[in-house]
């Protein structure tokens, strides 16, 4: 059993995230254990979508990854929430620390999304959370791209720590599996800071584009 | 028949011995003539029975803790 697992299970919500696996809805469709549609897509599509989007506009696969990303991940809190409130527990910020990372960490491995840690090295000093993401599906679902492949976990990442803070954030990819990391790393800090590194993302590995977030 | 000072310096003596004898048993009690209780395996010192257990520390919330996070720095 994980820590957070240990952490969740010690405070009497180990069964919410021992639900596992997806549900059949209906004819063609299927729901997490939250009740929320699930879409399978093959790489495929995805690459598909990609070569359409990126082919209309430059760029835009990127916009539109990032905003459903962003979406789904404050769907993703504020439906943890409203389980926790059910079943008359703290909502998901009052939690321990712990405790609320390992719901999103559980979140990204149920859905088969990668393994997520967060690491909070540089928070109290630099004001930086860096999050990492091994074995990220979509990294591995479209291999080809020449840009970073996770707009989507970014997106997912700024929406579920913002509210958690209740503070306007940025995410940015800084390094990616596409690329030859060995993990995803993101970045999530306030949008004007993280502005000032984005000419170098890409061009510089993650171990300076945080050196320089920290500086 | 004993001089009375002959016999009260006895008795003096005996007295001192009586007490050097109770110190030793008392092993510095502030009264040589109570000793202390028998030591058991479960005895603690008076100042450890007397201090309070520690409080574990208290888990920080994630509130808490990403409101303390200078994000603008």
């Amino acid at each position: 059993m994980s820590d957070s697992s240990q952490t969740l299970s010690a405070l009497g919500l180990g069964h919410i995230v021992a639900e596992k696996g997806f549900k059949r809805e209906g004819l063609g469709t299927f729901a997490d254990p939250a009740g929320n549609r699930i879409a399978f897509a093959s790489a495929q599509l995805l690459r598909s979508l990609r070569l359409v989007l990126d082919g209309e506009r430059p760029g835009l696969w990127r916009t539109v990854q990032k905003a459903a990303g962003y979406a789904c991940g404050g769907k993703i809190a504020r439906d943890l929430d409203a389980r926790l409130a059910g079943e008359q527990q703290p909502a998901l910020a009052a939690l321990p620390l712990e405790a609320c990372l390992g719901f999103l960490e559980h979140h990204f491995s149920g859905h088969g999304w990668g393994l997520l840690t967060v690491d909070l090295a540089h928070a109290a000093e630099h004001g930086l959370v860096v999050a990492r993401l091994r074995y990220s599906c979509f990294a591995e679902a479209d291999p080809e791209g020449s840009d970073f492949a996770d707009p989507v976990v970014a997106g997912m990442l700024q929406g579920f720590f913002e509210h958690i803070s209740g503070q306007t954030l940025g995410c940015e990819e800084i390094a990616c599996a596409r690329r030859g990391s060995a993990q995803c790393e993101f970045a999530i800090t306030a949008p004007e800071r993280l502005a000032t590194v984005l000419p170098y993302l890409g061009r510089e590995p993650a171990e300076k584009v945080i050196a320089r977030l920290c500086a | 028949m004993t001089p009375w000072k002959e016999h009260h310096y006895a008795r003096a003596d005996d007295f001192v011995r009586l007490v050097a004898a109770a110190l030793a048993r008392a092993g510095g009690s502030a009264n040589p003539f109570v000793p202390p209780p028998p030591a058991t395996v479960n005895s603690t010192p008076p100042f450890a029975a007397s201090a309070p257990p520690a409080a574990p520390p208290k888990p920080v919330t994630a509130a808490a803790l990403f409101k303390s996070i200078p994000w603008k720095k």
